[in-house]
């Protein structure tokens, strides 16, 4: 098996630590208020990452080409068009989940189109790194929101409607799990089992949520 | 003690007999009464839903203790205290696992994420007590008549009875009468519907100053005030203070919760002005709010500003006791002044020598 290079591995670990480590939403603190007001069952959680996903892949890998053309003033409009171009097709991917996915979430769709994500990280990031970081990059930010998602929404469904993916499990039900704040209170606990998890295993964070000031030493 | 006589301790050097587990002690025989009172009115179950309570309070908090990394100190009685606050604003017939519900709910996601026992931002009782009220409504504002002995186990057959505090609402005749409430013979929460008792309770943390004054009075003055001036019931004003003040859980939440130490201010003024704007706040919450009682909502809702309280009383008593609080040469209608500049003399960086000092 051929040895792989010390940049190849460096560059793994970057992504992969974005799973869990230096989760998007529970690290970074980026796209937590979709997950939180949308992420209300399985499927709302679902609907929501897969669009994540394909909102956000295209313009981080489109983002060193758009730095190349396009002045600083207006690339993060370039973004927004390209991540807002790719809902017609996230739209059209999330349709057959469920035939009321829109009804129950209505604009946090396209709200989701232009996340954090698509905004800062990929003008303050992927646009110095080239095609295959960004690539694992979104890949990784995908299936961290994908985790955070399926267990908040999966929580809440529960506990608070009884149900799992429509069918009933629960005969009692805290409706008050499907409200904000609910959301918010299970995403801190996630996120400080996150930490405890990353204290436990000596693992670092993302040097970008960190202030950068570890990894500049 | 060392060879002068003298005993040697670190800090703090406590010298009142006063501890949180003698401020616990008293909270807790202050509560004894009320569940004596709410056996007598509903059987035993009443005394099966407080010992839930407690008991899965006091377990959760020694569980969070232990997973802080702390030692559980045995002593610390407070989770006793919330998780009998909670069946106490709660109907008798409430199911136990909605008792249960909201101890998880008090000590889990309220006490111990901000630092347990003496850091909480709101009174855990009250946020466990509203998350149940949003979930089950029809569970928790749903009353048993009085004197009737509910099943301990199972399902609750009771004969369920208005509320006054429903029957304000509705700006309906009141059924019952005054006295009749004043004795604790009304449909309501558990341990809130007793006046008398509830009084003698208050009277006796007050003796023994574990409560204080000041913010009870002034809570209680300010809502009254506005029950007075607003009324809801149809037999004018004075009955309509006493209707508003007897029913639903306003008075016991005045005597057990809004003088929790923790989430209250600690500056005598800003207890009296946190004491009359809650006041203010819940019976708002009356006119408006969807529920019979938001007591507990508008209590959250105070939590919040407690710290404010105290900063504002601080900055503004501080000047008005020097005298800053108005401009100098401040007269109403003049323009003020000009401020005098005061010239500094410039920092000089050359080193002084020898002989300017001597100078």
């Amino acid at each position: 098996m051929k040895k792989m290079n010390a940049a190849t591995v460096s560059l793994m670990n970057d992504s992969f630590r974005k799973i869990l480590f230096s989760n998007p939403v529970l690290v970074g603190g980026m796209v937590v208020g979709e997950i939180i007001i949308g992420a209300t069952s399985l499927q709302n959680a679902i609907a929501l990452s897969i669009t994540f996903a394909i909102v956000t892949i295209p313009v981080l890998l489109l983002a060193p080409l758009i730095a190349y053309f396009v002045p600083k003033t207006w690339r993060i409009l370039c973004y927004a068009l390209v991540s807002m171009s790719m809902l017609f097709t996230a739209q059209a991917a999330v349709a057959p989940i469920s035939p009321t996915i829109f009804d129950s979430l209505g604009i946090y769709l396209p709200l989701l189109a232009l996340n954090t994500v698509v905004v800062a990280y990929s003008r303050l990031i992927s646009e110095e790194k080239g095609v295959v970081f960004n690539l694992l990059d979104g890949i990784c930010f995908s299936l961290g929101f994908l985790i955070v998602a399926v267990l908040i929404g999966g929580i809440r469904e529960l506990f608070g409607s009884g149900t799992l993916w429509g069918y009933e499990i629960l005969q009692r039900k805290a409706s008050a799990l499907k409200l904000p704040f609910s959301g918010f209170l299970i995403a801190g606990f996630l996120a400080a089992a996150v930490e405890g998890l990353r204290i436990v295993f000596h693992a670092k964070p993302y040097e970008h949520f960190s202030g950068g000031k570890e990894d500049q030493k | 003690m060392n060879e002068h006589g003298l005993i040697l301790q670190n800090a703090p050097h406590v010298r009142t007999s006063e501890s949180l587990f003698t401020v616990m002690g008293d909270m807790i025989v202050a509560m004894a009464p009320l569940y004596v009172i709410a056996w007598f009115y509903y059987g035993p179950r009443a005394l099966l839903l407080g010992l839930t309570g407690a008991a899965t309070a006091w377990v959760l908090d020694m569980l969070s203790v232990l997973a802080c990394g702390r030692r559980p100190d045995l002593r610390d009685l407070s989770a006793v205290v919330t998780g009998l606050l909670i069946p106490l604003l709660m109907p008798a017939s409430i199911p136990y696992y909605v008792v249960v519900t909201a101890c998880i709910v008090a000590i889990l996601a309220v006490k111990f994420p901000f630092g347990g026992t003496g850091n909480n931002l709101f009174n855990p009782a009250a946020v466990g007590f509203a998350f149940t009220a949003i979930c089950w409504p029809e569970l928790v504002f749903s009353y048993p008549a009085p004197m009737q002995e509910l099943a301990v186990a199972g399902e609750v057959a009771a004969k369920t009875a208005v509320s006054p505090a429903h029957n304000l609402m509705l700006g309906a005749i009141p059924s019952l009468d005054l006295f009749d409430m004043i004795l604790g013979n009304a449909a309501g929460p558990m341990g809130a519907t007793n006046i008398l008792v509830i009084l003698a309770c208050g009277l006796y943390l007050l003796v023994r100053r574990t409560i204080g004054w000041r913010a009870p009075l002034s809570f209680l003055l300010v809502s009254g005030l506005m029950a007075m001036m607003w009324p809801r019931s149809p037999f004018g004003t004075f009955s309509s203070v006493g209707w508003e003040l007897c029913s639903g859980m306003l008075l016991f939440g005045v005597v057990f919760m809004i003088t929790e130490p923790v989430t209250s201010p600690k500056r005598g003024f800003a207890k009296v002005l946190y004491g009359a704007t809650s006041g203010a706040v819940v019976m708002l919450f009356r006119y408006f709010g969807g529920f019979e009682d938001g007591f507990v909502f508008a209590l959250i809702l105070m939590n919040v500003f407690a710290p404010l309280f105290d900063r504002v009383c601080e900055n503004v008593l501080h000047k008005i006791r020097h005298g800053t609080l108005l401009p100098k040469n401040f007269a109403p209608g003049a323009e003020n002044p000009p401020k005098e500049k005061k010239k500094l003399p410039k920092p000089s960086l050359k080193k002084k020598t020898e002989t300017e000092v001597g100078a």
